[in-house]
């Protein structure tokens, strides 16, 4: 059975009245309206408001185009080099600076601290603007006596410091 | 030899070919669509402004057609939801009763100079106007167009079964209207 036949068959059943009668088109069409459809379609089409995303992707597309053709070409891609130079000489030195930065954040303070009573002499520290005064380690089971005795026997020349250091 | 779909996407893709492959579009497709559309709108004029409604949605929105479905299939979509927001949107403006409604719409069969069925037909017009949504979609595809179940399923995006009953729900409907005098 094909298509046709098994649609007349269902409806004969469903609907004995309407499956009786004819099965025509009542409607009518004004004549040629079909050949001026699509002049009248793309008449209205052409006079619609173009919308702004529209507009803006047509100019994106001439303002690429317009910079491949080769009197711009040139200039743009040095223009585009010098960019590109630029931004990785800035992103190595950052990145180096950063590196230093990092190493020194992961000294403890007592380590420089050591690494400064090491390797610098009290006028140099004094020099450092800003930083903690010295530590001057004076023994602790020193009797008054003693004392007395080495101020009374150190050059003029010498500070206390130098002497203890 | 018909021109293929796919040959109107490439024309109408290709900015230098654009209008040509738009008008293969409407010539292959004008007549099946405005069919659609007059069955669901019923007046001659409301079907034309619908109509071309729906070739300017296709022309703005063709370019990104993505091929996932059949040409026809996605212009067919697009005609019905015009229609029925052309009807819900005339709906909404008139404030006439259910008999109102009924009686306005056989007056205006007969006045249409495109319209030239008897009272029989203008009756069936009438039930057939009378249906939700769903079910008049799916009687005219099978009365009219005689398409099989499977056809309306792609087309619908609905099961075959639901469809059926869809069908059958409207045939009786219809049915019932005819046979009240």
């Amino acid at each position: 059975m094909d298509n046709r036949e098994e649609i007349e068959k269902e409806l004969s059943e469903l609907a004995p009245k309407l499956s009786a009668m004819a099965k025509e088109n009542p409607f009518r069409v004004p004549d040629y309206y079909f050949q001026g459809l699509p002049g009248k379609v793309l008449e209205k089409i052409k006079s619609q408001p173009v919308p702004w995303t529209d507009k803006l992707e047509m100019w994106l597309n001439s303002a690429f185009m317009r910079i491949f053709r080769p009197r711009y070409s040139v200039p743009v891609s040095a223009i585009l080099l010098a960019l590109l130079i630029g931004i990785n000489f800035f992103k190595t030195k950052n990145s180096r600076d950063d590196s230093i930065s990092r190493q020194l954040a992961s000294i403890s303070s007592e380590e420089i601290n050591d690494f400064i009573i090491e390797n610098f002499d009290a006028d140099e520290l004094e020099a450092f603007e800003g930083l903690p005064e010295p530590v001057l380690i004076i023994p602790q089971d020193i009797t008054d006596e003693e004392l007395q005795n080495y101020l009374d026997n150190i050059s003029d020349n010498q500070t206390p410091e130098e002497e203890f250091l | 030899m018909e021109i293929s779909d796919s040959q109107i996407l490439s024309a109408f893709k290709d900015p230098s070919t654009k209008e040509e492959g738009f008008k293969l579009l409407m010539g292959k497709y004008q007549q099946r669509l405005y069919w659609q559309i007059r069955r669901l709108v019923l007046d001659h004029d409301d079907a034309d402004d619908v109509l071309q409604n729906v070739f300017i949605k296709v022309w703005n929105h063709l370019g990104k057609f993505q091929e996932q479905s059949q040409l026809f299939t996605w212009l067919y979509r697009i005609a019905v939801n015009e229609s029925l927001t052309f009807l819900s949107r005339k709906k909404r403006k008139g404030t006439e009763s259910l008999d109102d409604e009924a009686s306005n719409l056989s007056s205006k069969l007969t006045a249409d100079r495109y319209f030239d069925g008897d009272d029989l037909q203008k009756r069936l017009q009438m039930a057939i106007a009378s249906l939700p949504e769903k079910q008049r979609q799916v009687f005219l595809l099978r009365y009219y167009d005689e398409m099989t179940y499977e056809e309306m399923s792609h087309l619908l995006g609905t099961s075959e079964g639901a469809l059926k009953a869809s069908y059958h729900f409207a045939v009786k409907k219809i049915e019932i209207f005819l046979s009240e005098d």
